[in-house]
């Protein structure tokens, strides 16, 4: 029995030790993180980075923010969910009725599989809370180690501005992280524009900002003054692409090498997924070696496209849809879900996501990827 | 004071449950700038063992925490409680304890909206935007869509005309709103635009209402439904022209103000920020402009008196009209070598003797 205690306190010992290794040693991705209040004043859009970092968009102050959420426990799978009334249950949560939330966004922590939700109350006081069962748990953020980057508004010096005048709002529209670099599409409350950020994590001085231009099928035209909705990246042949969805839907490629500071870059629009019709969220999956995208939309079901269909489309759409909401190029299949507000990848195999249901009630459901 | 603290613990009072006082009372709520953020109360129960629900709900707990202080406990929920809901103590296994309802601390004054851009009736056919500034920080639920209704008071339609967007575009204070008219039914040859036309007819009147059920961040409905009446008249197809501006000179040494006269309305907002006054040397001159007659002029009024000499203005290419036609381009133009528009200006030069 001696020998067992002393054995199990060993193990203890060298257990206490890992962890508090793991603990104090900052990885290099969170070596400039500091500990502190962000002070966030609107969580827009949130997207997961590695290391259980989530990055948070702020409209309001026009920044990103790089929280760690501590939440680090891998697990492989992210369990069946299926809560019916969920704005109800936000809303009981927070002890206040539905009319008075909103949900911005949700995201899974691909480590732990937990799935986070940005939600507003009625003065705007954010608050991110963690599914836990059918329950929540709130994140505090407001004493986090993070770090932080603000968007720099290289259009115009009015970000700045000392007199008591209006400063620009700069509404993020989606936000990811890839291969070191946090991207971001917005659409400002003066100019109607399409600007994309592309910044270097870990955050330092350097944004790189593009404006981009796409072949419109509907206009016939070259368009520059349409905002992105949402957007994935996409690797061809080696090379990376910016897949991005706007609205009246046209999905367009750009390369992301072509995406240098100040540059004007021209896409190529590949689809066109119907006009009348908005997009909400784009997220990719792998079923039998093949690779999807989903795209969720308001006025029309879940679009899967296929990756080959897209990598093989050499073309680009240059003649104009004459059919209102026609579609053109890239073909994709609807799937049978209506209203999905919100969409992410649970687990390698599942998709979790938020849909009105006919009857107005709000789910929150996962489902295999065999089935989508 | 004393009165108010008075009347203050009887509504407190008032709001415990006498009844449960053995096994839990509430002490009172406290309240910070006019929000409910913590309740106070002494138990005989195990404090872990006491959660606090809204209403008759006993399922889904509020989220907050339970912290001692001095002898009693005090339960702070992560958003401050909403007022006049009746909220509930209740023990593990779902017994209530106590009920209480945090009163409505704010002055109650509705908030208003104090201006529409753009503030006259007539606009052109392919209006591009319209600014709605609040009185006070709105709330930051629900779509401001839901509060507005447009109304063709010629075909006697209700319409719809503006672009909806999942993130909307209200300044950082949560007190000015930007609305686009949907671009894609601006543009011409855009399907949006061959199969549903433009969002305004010319010749039509319209009558856009912003229900009194607009509230404001402290859950206050506006003090009264707003009108605004458009007059579409036809489309505007010109550039902004900075050298057909006039201006109204100040006198050197005084602080009187400069006057640039635009000739036809222009955005309110980028009227207002994007035009900037600069010695011979290209130092700005700090003051403050103020939008005038229907937007159709700004003035400037310095915060030092003007020197002599020679000054220019310098309006930003983004300066835009009604229609969204900036120094550089037309809204509805196709773009083919697209230049950033971020170094043009154009100056006008003035005397100041």
């Amino acid at each position: 029995m001696k020998k067992l205690l002393t054995t199990f306190s060993l193990v203890a010992i060298i257990l206490v030790t890992i962890a508090a290794t793991i603990t104090d040693t900052k990885s290099d991705l969170k070596a400039g993180f500091v500990v502190g209040n962000p002070e966030i004043e609107s969580m827009d859009k949130l997207s997961f980075g590695p290391e259980g970092i989530l990055f948070i968009g702020d409209t309001k102050k026009a920044s990103v923010y790089a929280v760690d959420t501590k939440d680090v426990v891998p697990k492989e799978e992210g369990g069946e969910i299926a809560i019916k009334g969920f704005d109800q249950k936000i809303a009981a949560s927070l002890g206040t009725t539905t009319d008075k939330i909103k949900i911005n966004d949700m995201a899974v922590n691909p480590i732990s599989k937990n799935v986070y939700f940005s939600v507003n109350v009625m003065d705007g006081t954010p608050v991110i809370l963690r599914l836990k069962g059918e329950g929540f748990e709130n994140v505090p953020v407001n004493d986090v180690s993070y770090s932080k980057i603000e968007l720099n508004d290289v259009i115009a010096s009015d970000a700045k501005d000392k007199w008591d005048r209006d400063l620009r709002i700069w509404a993020i529209s989606d936000l990811m992280y890839h291969n070191g670099k946090v991207l971001i599409s917005g659409l400002s409350n003066k100019e109607f524009g399409s600007t994309f950020r592309s910044i270097p994590f870990p955050f330092n001085d350097a944004q790189e900002y593009a404006s981009l231009e796409i072949w419109h099928a509907a206009h016939g035209a070259y368009e520059t003054h349409a905002p992105i909705k949402t957007f994935d990246v996409i690797n061809i042949n080696n090379q990376d692409y910016l897949m991005a969805s706007y609205t009246c839907t046209p999905l367009v490629l750009f390369p992301m090498s072509d995406l240098k500071d100040g540059t004007h870059t021209k896409g190529r629009t590949v689809a066109e997924l119907g006009a009348g019709n908005s997009p909400l969220d784009m997220i990719s999956y792998e079923k039998n070696g093949q690779k999807y995208f989903l795209m969720s939309n308001t006025n029309r079901p879940v679009m899967r496209i296929k990756y080959k269909d897209i990598a093989s489309f050499d073309k680009t759409l240059t003649e104009p849809v004459t059919v209102f909401a026609e579609t053109e190029g890239v073909p994709y299949d609807n799937l049978p879900f209506p209203y999905v507000l919100q969409m992410d990848n649970l687990d390698a195999t599942n998709v979790v996501y938020l849909q009105r249901t006919s009857n107005g009630d709000l789910i929150l459901r996962s489902r295999s990827i065999e089935w989508m | 004071m004393k009165r108010y603290i008075a009347i203050l613990f009887l509504a407190f009072l008032c709001v415990s449950s006498c009844k449960k006082e053995d096994e839990l009372q509430v002490l009172g709520i406290d309240y910070l700038n006019g929000k409910a953020v913590a309740v106070r109360f002494r138990t005989s129960v195990q404090h872990s063992d006491i959660g606090v629900f809204l209403g008759d709900e006993s399922e889904t707990a509020v989220l907050g925490e339970i912290q001692p202080w001095e002898n009693i406990y005090q339960f702070r929920p992560v958003v401050p409680f909403t007022s006049n809901i009746t909220y509930t103590f209740r023990r593990k296994d779902k017994k209530v304890l106590a009920n209480f309802a945090p009163i409505d601390q704010n002055s109650g004054k509705p908030p208003e909206i104090l201006a529409i851009y753009p503030s006259k009736d007539a606009v052109p056919e392919n209006l591009l935007k319209l600014h709605v500034q609040f009185s006070e920080p709105m709330q930051s639920v629900g779509s401001a869509l839901d509060y507005i209704k447009v109304i063709d008071n010629t075909s006697n339609e209700q319409v719809s005309i503006f672009l909806a967007l999942e993130s909307e575009l209200w300044n950082q204070e949560h007190d000015l709103l930007t609305l686009w008219l949907d671009p894609g039914r601006i543009k011409t040859g855009l399907i949006p635009n061959k199969t549903q036309g433009l969002p305004l007819k010319e010749g039509h009147q319209y009558a856009i209402q912003f229900s009194k059920e607009w509230k404001s961040a402290q859950g206050v409905e506006l003090k009264q439904p707003y009108f605004k009446n458009l007059v579409v008249v036809q489309r505007d197809g010109n550039r902004p022209k900075p050298q057909d501006w006039t201006m109204e000179t100040p006198n050197p040494n005084t602080k009187d103000p400069l006057t640039i006269l635009f000739n036809e309305t222009m955005d309110a907002i980028l009227a207002k920020e994007t035009i900037h006054i600069k010695n011979e040397i290209g130092e700005e001159i700090n003051g403050k402009f103020t939008l005038l007659y229907q937007e159709t002029a700004v003035r400037f009024e310095p915060l030092e008196n003007w020197d002599t000499g020679k000054f220019k203005i310098e309006v930003e290419s983004r300066f835009e009209d009604l229609a969204g036609n900036n120094l550089n381009r037309l809204f509805d133009k196709k773009v083919e070598n697209f230049d950033m528009d971020r170094e043009v200006l154009k100056e006008i030069e003035f005397l100041i003797k």
